[in-house]
């Protein structure tokens, strides 16, 4: 029973933040549109359902908190509030509370806090409209639920009304009333409206039925008030049918413009799908060696219908694993939507807080990134989008003197590119000033004006990424303490993705993060030097070539080789693992594998290319791995264990080295 | 009383509303207990056949508890199904209209298994007259 207890709260806790995450987004997008009134319905359920479940899980603080909010929001909903943007910070408070709440609950550690001051503000607001809003209904049920007092109200009325009663007084009437709001004053379109609409009842027709009806409202205590149907079809205003057909258009209108779709989901836990991709990987290796073996047995034994009926098979089983391998890796997919929703709220505090006004727009959330990236990707999309916020964006005045709208807007967007999957930054401010840019890096003396001098601007730009580095002017709250960048930089070539910038004075600035589709599986180049063979990831090759040894020629120390009117430095990847290369001097001919890091080439001499290999990275335990230029190891088709460099780390070292 | 075989749907947006319900029910000895999240899947559920009882929640998205009431009501297999409507809201309002609608009772969340114990004696008592 205890077991089943904790693995109803774990579910709440799971649900509940996945609610808040929605919750979070969708407040920010009432705020620009205040009149749809699906969102409010909503956000109002949300609520409602958080505070359902805590009541019978006995999370008495969360009730408290979610009542009164719930209150307020049932005041928005039926127009006695109007959502300005201090209501709004206060109910945005209110949801971190919750928040917090749910913390306590996850930690089980029976920490209370202390909700006077946020359930004061609810209070006020939620009493603040208590005058505005006179009639019947509206002061019965703020008597009724004198919000925070009325935690008990499942004792206020017990449901002892004589169910049969009722129910043989309305006998054979529930097909008539099939709209759910009492109050006929309230949006949507109402059935007097459409009534006139169609021409069935005048417009006055429809006032003196609704006075009839406040009349009885009046005069009568339950909440049993007749329909403006009822009461039209009773004065023979309109006859039963036209009510009726009219009702039938009523709530299909009302389902209109409903947010979300529930999907048909079962949960199942991340380790679970993570053992799966585990065997799926081991089988990727043994499909791999199976194919090799076959390939051999076939070149002996050409002729023998056994192994070409093996050959069939195994070209069979080849096919299934890649399938099955794209399908595993799609249950590990999850729309970037749930990094993105938390940044519209973000957005929204720091324009508010720092006086700008900043729309944040977002493209493409459906596009889906596996599991492992979504979680690492977040921490450098916040530092990106408070960079575009904080330093991008200009304050309205210096905006519109520059002819720009006082509104600046920051598009987050989501998007494919082949194999990898691309999130862009961009924002319509103030942009990256190259020219201060290099002054700045001459100043802090991360380079020489010699070497500024001779550098491209996307070269320039890069020093954005180093660390220490910052452009901030002033440090303000937000950003601007000279780390961030690099750490993003670092995240992301970590996910063994790259970062790019593209910037125009007064016009903006895009930051293009490029990211793999999965990590646990990669295409790889298998090179070989001496005995020794490695795996490149095929992300980051460009080409290979084979060169004559004497086209290598040193600039200033460094080897390098004229490469289609491009100068690409050249590394011997035997001298990184000091190993002695067949090579080194017997041969003529070398190989070259050219590969890209940042936009930058660079060029890697081995001794033979074995070619293209399906490899599934396996970490090293209890190696500091990547620091030295290993991302991993993999078993080949032939079973020999291989080692994966990882060229953002050999190539940004040897960076480094001749800054 | 009433059979503790009998199949019992429960409607409820919210998984862990559904688990405490069932829960709850598993407590007072009932097992066959399905669920939907919804009001449009727990009426393609019922139609499907076999439900005794209908266990839902008020506030969904898409196809509402009143909703399915109605729907259950004017159709002509299921209309006599026992309907037992949870519901947070202590309106009357609300409780007039589930009523009219047709309810067997209604339950106020939080409730406790005795009090879901009690509502449904209630219900299989009064069908049984």
């Amino acid at each position: 029973m205890a077991d089943e207890m904790d693995e109803i709260i774990s579910d709440f806790l799971i649900e509940t933040t996945e609610l808040i995450e929605e919750l979070s987004q969708k407040f920010v997008e009432l705020e620009t549109n205040r009149d749809n009134q699906a969102l409010v319905n909503d956000i109002f359920r949300s609520v409602h359902t958080i505070k359902g479940a805590s009541g019978f899980l006995g999370f008495t603080q969360m009730v408290q908190l979610t009542h009164i909010t719930e209150s307020v929001l049932k005041k928005i909903k039926d127009g006695d509030i109007f959502l300005a943007p201090n209501i709004m910070d206060v109910i945005l408070e209110s949801i971190d509370m919750v928040k917090v709440l749910l913390e306590h609950i996850k930690q089980k550690d029976d920490v209370e806090e202390d909700l006077t001051g946020i359930l004061g503000k609810l209070q006020d607001v939620y009493d603040g409209a208590g005058t505005s809003a006179e009639g019947g209904k509206s002061t019965k049920q703020a008597s009724a639920k004198s919000a925070i007092s009325a935690r008990g109200e499942h004792e206020e009325l017990h449901p002892d009304i004589d169910t049969e009663d009722l129910q043989s007084n309305f006998a054979g009437e529930y097909e008539d009333n099939d709209y759910r709001e009492v109050d006929e004053a309230k949006p949507p379109k109402h059935l007097g409206e459409l009534l006139v609409e169609d021409g069935k009842v005048s417009e006055d027709d429809v006032e003196e039925a609704l006075t009839i009806q406040s009349m009885i409202k009046e005069s009568i205590d339950t909440g049993d008030v007749p329909k403006v149907g009822e009461i039209l079809t009773a004065t023979d205003k309109a006859s039963k049918e036209d009510v009726k057909k009219v009702l039938a258009k009523q709530p299909a209108q009302s389902d209109k413009g409903q947010p979300q779709q529930v999907e048909q989901t079962i949960r199942v836990d991340v380790e679970r799908l993570d053992n799966v991709l585990n065997l799926v990987g081991e089988l990727v290796l043994a499909r791999n060696r199976l194919m090799k073996l076959v390939a051999n047995l076939d070149i002996k034994y050409s002729e023998t219908a056994d192994i070409s009926h093996l050959s069939e098979l195994t070209a069979f089983i080849n096919l299934i694993t890649t399938d099955l391998q794209l399908a595993v890796m799609k249950t590990r997919m999850q729309p970037v939507k749930k990094v993105f929703n938390k940044f519209p709220r973000m957005v929204r505090d720091l324009a508010r807080t720092m006086k700008k006004e900043v729309e944040l727009r977002l493209v493409g959330e459906e596009t889906e990134l596996d599991k492992s990236i979504i979680e690492e990707v977040g921490d450098p999309l916040v530092h990106l989008i408070r960079n575009a916020a904080d330093h991008g964006i200009e304050l309205p005045d210096v905006r519109e003197s520059a002819g720009k709208t006082r509104h600046g807007t920051v598009i987050l967007s989501a998007y494919q590119e082949g194999n990898n999957i691309v999130l862009a930054i961009e924002d319509d401010g103030k942009g990256i000033d190259v020219d201060k840019l290099k002054e700045k890096i001459v100043e802090k003396e991360f380079a020489s004006q010699d070497e500024i001098d001779r550098m491209s601007d996307k070269e320039v730009l890069d020093y954005i990424f180093l660390p220490g580095f910052s452009t901030a002017k002033l440090v303000t709250d937000v950003s601007g303490r000279g780390v961030g960048m690099d750490v993003v930089k670092t995240n992301i070539t970590k996910l063994n993705g790259s970062i790019s910038i593209e910037t125009e004075v007064g016009q903006g600035t895009r930051f293009l993060l490029r990211l793999p589709l999965t990590l646990a599986i990669i295409q790889a180049l298998m090179v070989g030097v001496a005995d020794e063979v490695f795996a490149v990831p095929l992300s980051s090759v460009v080409e290979t070539v084979r060169l004559d040894k004497k086209d290598i020629k040193t600039i200033r120390g460094q080897e390098t080789v004229f490469l289609r009117d491009e100068v690409v430095p050249v590394y011997r990847l035997a001298n990184k693992f000091y190993i002695t290369s067949t090579s080194a001097d017997d041969t003529e001919k070398v190989y070259m594998v050219v590969i890209v890091v940042n936009e930058k080439k660079f060029g890697m001499m081995v001794d033979k290319l074995y070619g293209q290999e399906e490899v599934v990275i396996k970490s090293i335990e209890g190696f500091s791995n990547s620091a030295d230029g290993i991302a991993g190891a993999t078993i080949t088709g032939d079973g020999k264990v291989v080692l994966i460099i990882d060229p953002t780390v050999i190539f940004s070292s040897t960076l480094q080295g001749h800054k | 009383m009433y059979d503790k075989n009998m199949k019992i749907l429960v409607v409820d947006d919210f998984s862990t509303m559904r688990r405490i319900v069932k829960n709850i029910l598993k407590q007072l000895g009932f097992d066959k207990i399905e669920e939907a999240e919804d009001g449009e899947q727990a009426f393609t559920k019922l139609k499907s056949g076999g439900f005794d009882f209908l266990v839902t929640d008020w506030n969904m998205p898409n196809v509402s508890g009143l909703e399915l009431l109605k729907r259950v009501r004017s159709d002509a297999k299921l209309k006599s199904m026992p309907v037992l409507m949870v519901t947070a809201e202590a309106e009357k309002e609300q409780v007039v209209e589930a009523v009219k609608a047709g309810v067997n009772n209604y339950v106020i969340k939080p409730f406790t298994a005795d009090v879901l114990k009690e509502k449904i004696d209630k219900i299989f008592e009064k069908l049984k007259k």
